[in-house]
């Protein structure tokens, strides 16, 4: 079932960022995830806000691991695609397939 | 060693600026980075401050652009959108901010003048409780004078209402066993002073009338008890470099040890602005030495006492006169005419600076009101560009209340943001401000900004701002209809004349007021001091301190000195003096006086100020001799043989004194009683000179003698050269050739006596520029105003004078109509300027000098000044009436 709200792209792309990693996802590997993809830097603060509210939305659920000296100590958090999440992508993608439809002889892409 | 962790500033900064949740994990992903950076060998610090940056900005960014807030409404809401539409409107702001920021700062800085004038902090505690004892001579215009020794020992032991009391007066000193070494003002004081005045030191001790029993340095500067000294903090820094192991060992104050007890605060600047130490004066043990009582009509200290608790001011006053009065009766020929009294300490040390606040407040109050108007018409302006905006809010149904509530706020951003400019800018700018306009004020410049000054700025800017907002509002009530272009149609027609007629008239009386102080100071200095300044090189001899003490000793010294002098080819004239005119350096003093023959008229003699001079000074001071004779090198006593022999004493007066004393005769010849603590001395004289004026440009000249120096040879004496060219250029030579004489013999205060005649008037030149900028400043905004107000004119009646112009009008005659509106505007502004002058007349009038109100010259000046001031601002718009084409005026 679709969300509430729609996702933002950013939001978009930190989820499927976070699917990627799996089990081991984390601040700094989500963002350099996505920096990968878009081929320019991300700003740290707008991924971690951005990991808060799809937490907050439940499309994200987070753990605690162990804390390292090399963390000074702090605990790492871990961040996993919830099924609401899943879900929130499927439609996404959906959506945005329904739109890209007909664009690409347009944009005359590989 | 490179730290384990990562730069703990910017940890801390970054824990702070992030809420709670989940920031332990963020920091922790951010120092793991981190440390992988290390390791790869790459900058990790500064990285990490910019990563921190980066984050703290990027959430709070992120999580405010795209989390769905609810609005808040009510004040919160209108003040946030306040401040982000003046934001938006950045240039509108940028205006108002330095228009009023301007005005602001001026205003901050009047009240720091008058919180150092009005309020006077003194920095003692209880400030309230001191007092100035002062004696007074009722018949001789004495209303505050100093004491002397005899009386203040009078009220010390007799005055109830005083819990402690203590005199003093000052000294130059040497502090020798420095390199170079260097002369200082001495404070001789009473034990009692610090105690009075209840200022703890900065380290050490102050004085005890216990330990300090029996101290006193004597005249020619040596040590009598115990020797000890305190510094004031600014000596203390300059040249002993702070060191707090002072305290105990001893300094050489003119070859001579004494021990510094104690360091007291910058704060303390009594007896004078410029005391560098203090010494325990034993008023009975001094004159006791001598086999002497303390004199009672020698009268040269400053007294100082703290009200005893529970005693009002004028029941002190009141007992002093009674002690003074009793002794009057007791000793009539030394107290006979003389009472006492006491004021403020406050009062006292404020004496200076009064006469610049008329003027001052005048030039502020002209200035704030044309900030203010231009303010206004700058909102006016504005809100006829937003009624658009306004128009379409009130449709949507803002109340008319709410919008004009909207405005304020907005004014009140602005205000606020103003304010804070002005305070900046005046506090950045008042050292400079104090230290140049109000010199003698006591650690004035040092001030922190006041609580109350800061909220008086505040209200300031917030009342200006609101009256210009609501001056616009209520004036653009009459357009305010919801159609835009019916609207513009009816904006500017006239709209903005009063306001600038207001401006032109402010600018009026600014350019008034500066050409009265400008009229009063150009007839200050060309008042005639009686001497010539220009040419003339000073400097300070303290003789105690070099020279061997001994009157002999100085005489030789100075004589061949002056003899060095004479011969350099630079030196047209040379001699010396106890004290110059127009300077306060030196041992000035004055005594009773009478001809002989005359029966002693005691208290109510006249008194004349005594000046010891060399041979050469009057020529070197360009005096001009009346009658008789200078001195020579023969009025000179012989002071090795065991009497007093010589010459008879001489003296030489100056007219003042001679026509106050011998109306219409000869002077010379005649003989002159002055009467001195122990006996009284009678003089010839031998010579007549002009009046020279002794302190200020615009005092009278008192009576005045003149005692040569080989007979009475002071230890201080100030040098006076002429030169061939640049006095200044002398000043090494000058320096050389007295170490030549006596390399121990201090000599200081180089200066060119112009610069003494120069500094005295430095007051009124300082408001003479005030109000010579607020004038510009008000000049060229009524510049502004007329232009703006003149072109809208010819703008909005583009149509008509096309028609004109097409109905065969000559652009010339165009031209003429559009100069004759700004002529209008001008002669209303004039007007109402000459009335504002008028009116503000009486704060200016004590500051004027042989100035009246209502001089015409400056009336005139300002008249000129604005026709020319508008008709400049209307060239402009005039020329471009006259390019209107009937066929582009027509279509418009």
């Amino acid at each position: 079932m679709p969300t509430d709200s729609p996702l933002g792209t950013f939001e978009l792309m930190v989820l499927l960022a976070v699917l990627h990693q799996g089990e081991d996802g984390y601040g700094s590997s989500i963002r350099a995830q996505v920096a990968a993809w878009s081929e320019r830097e991300v700003s740290r603060g707008a991924v971690y806000a951005t990991l808060d509210r799809l937490e907050d939305k439940g499309l994200l659920s987070s753990h605690l691991g162990e804390s390292t000296p090399e963390r000074g100590g702090r605990a790492k958090r871990f961040y996993r695609v919830s099924a609401e999440g899943l879900e929130a992508v499927r439609f996404s993608r959906r959506t945005l397939r329904s739109a890209w439809d007909g664009v690409r002889g347009l944009l005359d892409e590989a | 060693m490179k730290p384990d962790r990562p730069p703990r500033g910017a940890t801390r900064l970054l824990a702070a600026l992030l809420p709670a949740r989940g920031r332990d994990a963020l920091l922790g992903d951010l120092q793991e980075d981190w440390t992988r950076r290390r390791a790869s060998g790459r900058p990790a610090r500064l990285w990490y401050w910019r990563q921190a940056a980066a984050l703290a900005a990027g959430y709070h960014l992120h999580r405010r652009r795209t989390r769905p807030r609810p609005r808040p409404i009510g004040l919160a809401a209108d003040l946030g959108a306040a401040a982000r539409h003046a934001w938006r409107d950045r240039r509108f702001s940028a205006v108002v901010v330095l228009l009023l920021g301007a005005g602001l700062g001026v205003t901050t800085i009047w009240f720091g003048v008058l919180h150092a004038l009005v309020v006077r902090p003194l920095p003692y505690p209880e400030a309230e409780r001191l007092v100035a004892l002062h004696e007074t001579h009722v018949a001789s215009g004495v209303l505050a004078g100093p004491a002397s020794p005899g009386n203040f020992l009078d009220w010390h032991e007799h005055a109830a209402s005083f819990e402690s009391l203590a005199a003093s007066y000052t000294s130059e000193v040497a502090l020798t066993g420095l390199d170079p070494v260097e002369s200082i003002l001495l404070g001789e004081v009473t034990p009692e002073f610090f105690t009075a005045l209840g200022i703890p030191p900065l380290i050490g001790r102050g004085f005890s009338p216990v330990e300090e029993a029996g101290a006193w340095l004597d005249n020619a500067g040596r040590f009598h008890g115990p020797a000890r000294v305190v510094l004031h903090e600014s000596l203390w820094r300059a040249r002993f470099d702070a060191d707090s192991g002072l305290v105990g060992r001893t300094i050489g104050i003119n070859g001579q040890p004494a021990e510094v007890i104690g360091v007291m605060p910058a704060a303390v600047r009594l007896p004078s602005p410029d005391v560098g130490a203090w010494v325990v004066w034993d008023v009975a043990a001094g004159y006791g030495a001598g086999g002497q009582e303390p004199p009672r009509n020698s009268r040269f200290v400053d007294v100082v006492a703290r009200l005893a608790p529970g005693v009002a001011p004028e029941a002190a006053r009141d007992e002093l006169a009674a002690l003074a009065s009793r002794a009057a009766t007791d000793h009539p020929r030394t107290n006979g005419g003389w009472s006492a009294t006491s004021r403020p300490l406050a009062d006292a040390v404020t004496d200076g600076g009064q006469h610049a606040l008329g003027p001052l407040a005048a030039a502020v109050s002209l200035l704030l009101l044309g900030v203010a108007t231009s303010l206004t018409a700058l909102q006016t302006a504005r809100l006829e560009g937003r009624r658009t905006e306004l128009s379409v809010r009130a449709a949507l149904g803002a109340g008319r209340a709410r919008l004009l509530r909207q405005l304020m706020l907005e004014n009140l951003v602005l205000a606020a943001a103003a304010a804070l400019a002005g305070l900046v800018a005046a506090h950045l700018a008042a050292p400079r401000v104090f230290a140049l306009l109000l010199p003698d004020l006591p650690g004035a410049e040092t001030a922190p900004p006041q609580p109350w000054i800061v909220a008086a700025v505040l209200a300031v800017a917030t009342a200006t701002g609101a009256a210009s907002v609501g001056v616009a509002a209520l004036r653009s009530r009459g357009g305010g209809t919801s159609d835009p272009l019916r609207a513009r149609a009816t904006t500017g027609r006239g709209a903005d004349r009063p306001l600038v007629v207001i401006e032109v008239g402010l600018a009026v009386a600014l350019v008034v007021l500066t050409g009265l102080l400008a009229q009063s100071y150009l007839r200050l200095v060309s008042q005639d001091p009686g001497f010539e300044a220009e040419g003339v090189l000073t400097a300070r001899l303290n003789l105690e301190a070099g020279v061997s003490a001994g009157a002999a000793s100085r005489v030789a010294f100075v004589e061949q000195l002056l003899q060095e002098l004479r011969r350099e080819p630079a030196v047209e004239a040379a001699g010396g003096a106890t004290f110059l005119p127009m300077t306060r350096v030196g041992a000035y003093f004055d005594r009773p006086y009478w001809k002989a023959g005359q029966t002693d008229p005691g208290g109510d003699a006249p008194r004349g100020w005594v000046r010891i001079v060399t041979p050469g000074l009057i020529e070197a001071l360009g005096i001009e001799l009346h009658a008789g004779r200078s001195f020579t090198a023969d009025d000179r006593f012989d002071f090795s043989a065991a009497e007093r022999d010589g010459a008879p004493r001489v003296a030489i007066v100056n007219r003042t004194l001679a026509e106050n004393t011998w109306p219409g005769i000869d002077p010379v010849g005649r003989v002159l009683v002055m009467d001195y603590p122990q006996r009284v001395y009678e003089y010839r004289v031998v010579g007549v000179v002009e009046d020279v004026l002794p302190e200020r440009l615009d005092s009278a000249p008192p009576p005045e003698i003149y005692l040569p120096y080989f007979q009475i040879p002071y230890p201080g004496l100030t040098l006076a050269l002429r030169t061939r060219g640049d006095p200044a250029r002398l000043a090494p030579r000058l320096r050389e050739l007295v170490v030549a004489a006596n390399a121990l013999q201090p000599v200081d205060r180089i200066v060119p006596l112009s610069d003494a005649l120069a500094a005295s008037v430095r007051n009124e030149r300082l408001v003479l520029g005030w109000a010579g900028a607020a004038g510009a400043v008000a000049l060229l905004l009524a510049v502004i105003g007329v232009y703006g107000v003149v072109d809208l004119v010819v703008r909005r009646r583009t149509r008509e004078l096309g028609i004109r112009l097409a109905l065969g009008a000559r652009p010339a005659q165009l031209r003429a109509m559009v100069l004759r509106s700004a002529l209008g505007l001008a002669l209303s502004g004039l007007a109402l300027g000459t009335l504002l002058a008028l009116a503000g007349s009486r704060l200016v009038a004590a500051s004027l000098y042989r100035t009246a109100v209502l001089e015409p010259l400056p009336l005139a000046v300002a008249t000129v000044t604005i026709l020319a001031a508008s008709l400049l601002a209307a060239w402009g718009p005039a020329r471009r009436a006259t390019r209107i084409t009937p066929d582009r005026a027509l279509r418009e």
